[in-house]
């Protein structure tokens, strides 16, 4: 019983916690979070590295900045369903996304870069870079429950007796909602370049 | 769709999550009996794949961020989050309020005291199923922590602040604690204030938040 004042491997409930703190106002674990949100602009330059560098440096800063922002505003929707990282994730896909595609309609220059990444796409093994950012844009607009399920059952490979001990819902209830979440997912994902 | 057997639509999520093997029995007659589920295990094959990309992307991602050298913007971070994190600020109403709901509350206190002669021992904050037994104003120590939750925890966790609430400094944190009782070491022990506001956390399996309780202790003067 070694214990004490110490920093340990964070889990989702530390996070959650953590967020919670400083939801009431707790600056002194300002800090703390600071240091979890770092992730948010090396996301961003990862994911700008693996489409060939199509925004930049000062766009990836500026970028980062917005992200930021809408992050802390989003801060109260954390739920703890996986570590801050996994949630900031899926935000950085589709504001990267989204300002590409900003990029896109204002630059021809950009335009001719994102075909040429596509291109590279397109040659390239499994996974296409492009359908994880569609997955994360479906998932946001099929229903909260659904999304809730399927996110746990994939992003966090939780099994439907795990997942449903977590909501506190029979495992019967995740399989039906996993299966309509599917459903609904299936002609967004199809409008988006088809699931084969 | 909703007049779909309820049954078929949960022999079709765990075929198309692969915890129901397509060799297993009830898959085979479900595949082999039912057009309808031929036909949907079919079409949103295609999307549990897709979602496979997405996980094995993310996971891949994430391993590369974690080790990926700062990123330009990293060190603006904490500036631009204390820009954005609001300073506590009460209004004098709400202060008002406070007072009122305080003062309320402490003539209920007395008033319990006056007719049933017994000092309330916890502070009840949102959650009914969760004591805090010890300590509480007027410990003689803080060598042991003890805390009671009704239903079923699979871990706690334990924070001590300095002060009598939870905006001082986070002294102590015990994350994942399996038992009920902790009791610190002889360092923690001495750096402990005279006052301190201590909470619990109860957490389910999957690391859910379950319940959460905080009270002010202070040490009895000796």
């Amino acid at each position: 019983m070694s214990e004490g004042i110490e920093r340990r491997i964070p889990s989702a409930a530390e996070d959650l916690a953590l967020v919670r703190h400083v939801l009431r106002g707790n600056r002194l674990e300002l800090p703390r979070l600071a240091e979890r949100l770092r992730s948010i602009p090396r996301t961003l330059r990862h994911l700008d590295a693996r489409r060939g560098d199509p925004l930049g440096s000062q766009e990836l800063l500026d970028l980062s900045q917005d992200v930021l922002v809408l992050v802390w505003k989003k801060l109260a929707e954390y739920e703890g369903q996986s570590v801050l990282e996994g949630w900031l994730y899926g935000i950085c896909v589709l504001e990267y996304r989204n300002s590409l595609r900003r990029k896109q309609r204002l630059s021809h220059e950009a335009q001719s870069l994102v075909n040429e990444s596509k291109a590279r796409a397109a040659a390239a093994p499994d996974p296409d870079p492009w359908a994880f950012e569609e997955v994360h844009e479906g998932l946001r607009r099929i229903g909260r429950e659904e999304a809730q399920v399927i996110r746990l059952k994939h992003l966090e490979g939780r099994t439907f007796e795990e997942i449903g001990r977590a909501l506190r819902i029979s495992p019967g209830t995740v399989k039906t909602r996993y299966y309509r979440g599917l459903e609904e997912l299936r002609p967004l994902l199809e409008q988006r370049g088809g699931t084969g | 769709m909703s007049q779909h057997g309820r049954e078929h639509e949960e022999l079709l999520a765990a075929l198309l999550a692969g915890e129901l093997a397509a060799t297993d029995p009830r898959a085979v007659e479900l595949l082999g009996g039912c057009e309808r589920c031929r036909a949907s295990f079919s079409a949103l094959r295609g999307v549990t794949v897709q979602l496979a990309q997405a996980a094995s992307a993310q996971e891949e991602d994430l391993a590369a961020i974690e080790s990926a050298p700062p990123a330009p913007g990293e060190e603006l971070v904490l500036a631009r989050l204390e820009e954005l994190a609001p300073v506590e600020r009460r209004s004098s109403r709400r202060l008002w309020g406070l007072a009122a709901a305080a003062a309320l509350l402490f003539a209920c206190l007395w008033l319990v005291r006056a007719f049933v002669g017994e000092e309330p021992r916890e502070t009840w904050l949102h959650e009914q199923d969760l004591h805090l037994i010890e300590p509480l104003d007027g410990a003689r120590s803080f060598e042991r922590f003890t805390w009671k939750y009704d239903k079923d925890a699979s871990s706690y966790t334990l924070t001590i602040y300095a002060g009598a609430d939870a905006g001082g400094t986070r002294l102590v944190e015990i994350p994942k604690w399996k038992e009920s009782t902790w009791t610190p070491d002889k360092k923690t022990l001495t750096e402990l204030p005279g006052r301190i506001y201590w909470e619990v956390q109860a957490f389910d399996a999957f690391g859910q938040p379950l319940a959460a309780r905080g009270t002010a202790a202070s040490l009895s003067s000796r």
